[in-house]
């Protein structure tokens, strides 16, 4: 799938209780089936420079093209869901992109005055990911994704795709893929 | 809705400053051009099941299939934009859901333990209600059964995003 620089692709929801949450979500709106990350294991996470563990775990399901995403964060300390929303809080957080060229994009958002304020990669893939603190501006984040090789939603989302197109709404709610 | 899923077809944020607001997410994002929709005083307002009032002016751009709204309420008393963010305050407000079928979809969700917050509609027929999701989805959920107008402004939406060449960041729309 052709996926331009400017296309949202997500609305990302820091939360308190993941599973609770998904519950939510499937109840009102039918939104379904969610993949559940738990725990994902990342690295060389940055927080506004500084190096950090970060302990998360995240849920997303489509709804239409837009996906949905949820996070929790276990661990306490800083990271850039808690610039946002502080522990004990939930709110939104962030829309997505998934640039064509991520490296130009990030320094492009750094030169219009809004900072890395946190990335990492994801372990068992090397994704990379990076959140633009667009706060002042859009009131939210902006994250940018870098699939490895490529292609963007579709390489990353197909499966999940797949399984919201044959979702029968009650089967097999929320699944375990782990990152 | 029913056993459905819900197609979300808008993200809406409360702003201060309706252009200033347009600008930035041209700016940053990429997204326009914005048609600005000024001064709107919708009509047939029910606010926590009372008559009420809505004044705001919105602007709207398309991103793909999803439609960025910036609203900026022009009143300081309680309503479904001011009891979330107070005059002075931003942020993220409402996922927006098409609906051709409004009391089913307000039923479907009543069912569920979740009221209405607001309801009303514009002069061309389109109706809308907000219903509140905030606790379960950190947001309200605008249910829309659109007119036939309020779909060929989204299509006009969808041609003008596509055919931007960056420069004009607003267009002057009207609810008419």
């Amino acid at each position: 799938m052709e996926n331009p620089d400017n296309i949202l692709t997500q609305n990302a929801y820091v939360v308190k209780d993941i599973q609770a949450s998904m519950k939510a979500w499937i109840n009102d709106f039918g939104i379904g089936p969610f993949f559940l990350m738990p725990h994902i294991n990342l690295k060389n996470v940055m927080h506004r420079g500084i190096k950090i563990d970060l302990d998360i775990s995240a849920a997303v399901a489509l709804s239409g093209n837009v996906q949905i995403e949820l996070i929790e964060q276990h661990n306490v300390g800083p990271s850039a869901y808690r610039d946002v929303v502080p522990t004990g809080r939930e709110g939104f957080h962030h829309i997505c992109l998934y640039p064509k060229d991520y490296d130009a994009i990030q320094a492009d958002y750094v030169a219009k005055g809004m900072p890395i304020a946190m990335e990492g990669e994801v372990a068992s893939n090397g994704t990379r990911f990076c959140y633009m603190d667009a706060t002042a501006r859009l009131n939210c984040m902006v994250e940018l994704v870098d699939v490895p090789g490529g292609g963007g939603t579709s390489t990353m989302w197909g499966p999940l795709r797949e399984a919201t197109e044959n979702w029968d709404g009650v089967s097999d709610p929320i699944r375990v893929m782990e990152l | 809705m029913t056993g459905k899923s819900t197609r979300i077809f808008q993200t809406a944020f409360i702003v201060n400053d309706l252009e200033e607001s347009c600008a930035k997410w041209a700016r940053t994002m990429g997204i326009g051009p914005f048609t600005l929709l000024e001064n709107i005083d919708l009509p047939n307002i029910i606010y926590r099941g009372e008559p009420g009032e809505l004044k705001l002016s919105a602007a709207l751009a398309a991103s793909g299939d999803l439609q960025v709204e910036l609203i900026q309420p022009h009143h300081d008393h309680p309503s479904v934009y001011r009891d979330y963010f107070p005059t002075g305050q931003e942020g993220y407000h409402h996922i927006g859901v098409l609906t051709d079928d409004l009391a089913a979809s307000i039923a479907d969700f009543a069912a569920k333990g979740i009221g209405i917050v607001c309801s009303g509609g514009d002069p061309e027929g389109t109706e809308i209600a907000y219903m509140d999701t905030w606790d379960d989805a950190n947001c309200l959920t605008e249910l829309i059964r659109p007119a036939e107008s309020y779909m060929e402004m989204s299509r006009m939406l969808q041609v003008e995003a596509e055919n931007w060449d960056g420069q004009q960041v607003t267009l002057p729309g009207s609810l008419r």
